[in-house]
């Protein structure tokens, strides 16, 4: 069994700087994707609206969580990022708005599986503050997950001119998310599985995404690079990840960040502390 | 939105109740039936709350006029 972690003061100093890039990117992510989410008081049905500015809540409630483990890991040493959009770790696919409610669902069931497979990944943490907060954290996005999974079911059912512009938004997120849940064998995966910090690899998260994502795809009947083998029934990639200028460190290929209307908006962390009870 | 339909909606606050009725949402699916009633009806801190669709209802008493 391997040591637990009461702070981020407890960590080895061999792992200290893989959690914190993973937390940053896990803040970063939850900070923009409720960003997003907010911008769209507009659905197309009113409760929709509603749902939108409660996932919006709970993304921006998450992001404080993770920030106030960021800056544990400032008070412990680690130098505060710069903030400046080239520094922000959010997942490439929330650098801007969404283009259409079809983006915003795409997003709603790619986006929010990925934070949802990644924080189930924490639920036996070592690190202990983690550990705490993560089991509310997951039964939230649960509901998240249903609000998507039940738009999607909506528009591949309804025509196909609706059911292709899914499966459009869908592809142009599709390899960004899979590559952002880590990079098989890197050191940074090595040192949070070697310290206890998640209990399974960036194959694992990626095979638990597509037992999210697969079923959705496969009822909706989208051509995408997901299959359940029928023998096994595990689901497999179709389609193997590019990490062509990947940084493992910002889980990001390009580092422009967020888009400058955006940033704009969200420029906190260097004039905000997020102190978070114990 | 197409293909709407009524669906209940159940909660309960504590372990020892009952469900009780609280509302009512229209949805296109049960998915999306459960996510909206999760956000409009969520003035208590619940324990438990489910939708089910009216459609599915099998009536014990066919409706009548009151006090007959």
């Amino acid at each position: 069994m391997s040591t637990n972690f009461e702070t981020v003061h407890d960590l080895p100093e061999s792992c200290q700087q893989a959690v914190y890039d993973l937390i940053l990117a896990v803040a970063d992510s939850k900070h923009l994707l409720g960003l997003r989410y907010g911008e769209w008081l507009g659905a197309p049905v009113l409760e929709s609206s509603i749902a939108a500015s409660a996932m919006a809540q709970d993304e921006f409630g998450h992001s404080r969580l993770f920030y106030s483990l960021v800056d544990d890991f400032v008070q412990a040493g680690l130098p505060q990022r710069q903030e400046v959009p080239s520094e922000y770790r959010n997942i490439e696919v929330l650098d801007q708005p969404f283009e259409s409610w079809t983006d915003f669902v795409a997003a709603n069931a790619l986006v929010d599986a990925a934070l949802l497979v990644q924080l189930e990944a924490f639920r036996n943490s070592s690190l202990m503050p983690l550990r705490r907060f993560v089991p509310k954290l997951i039964q939230e996005e649960v509901f998240h997950l249903q609000h998507a999974q039940g738009w999607m079911s909506l528009m591949t059912n309804t025509s196909e001119q609706s059911r292709s512009a899914l499966q459009q938004a869908i592809r142009k997120i599709w390899d960004p998310i899979l590559c952002w849940l880590g990079k098989p064998q890197s050191d940074s995966e090595k040192a949070l599985l070697g310290a206890g910090i998640q209990d399974i690899d960036s194959d694992g998260l990626r095979t638990r995404w597509m037992e999210q994502v697969g079923p959705l795809v496969e009822q909706g009947h989208l051509d995408l690079p997901v299959s359940n083998d029928t023998i096994t029934g595990e689901w497999i990639l179709g389609s193997s990840l590019n990490w062509d200028g990947w940084d493992e460190s910002f889980r990001r290929a390009s580092k422009t960040g967020p888009d400058a209307e955006t940033f704009a908006q969200i420029e906190c962390f260097s004039t905000h502390s997020y102190p978070v009870g114990t | 939105m197409k293909l709407q339909e009524t669906y209940e909606v159940f909660a309960r606050q504590w372990r020892k109740d009952p469900l009780q009725h609280v509302g009512t949402v229209v949805a296109p699916n049960g998915d999306l039936a459960a996510a909206f009633a999760r956000t409009i009806y969520n003035e208590e801190a619940w324990v438990e709350m489910q939708v089910a669709a009216r459609k599915n209802f099998i009536p014990a008493i066919e409706i009548r006029e009151e006090g007959k």
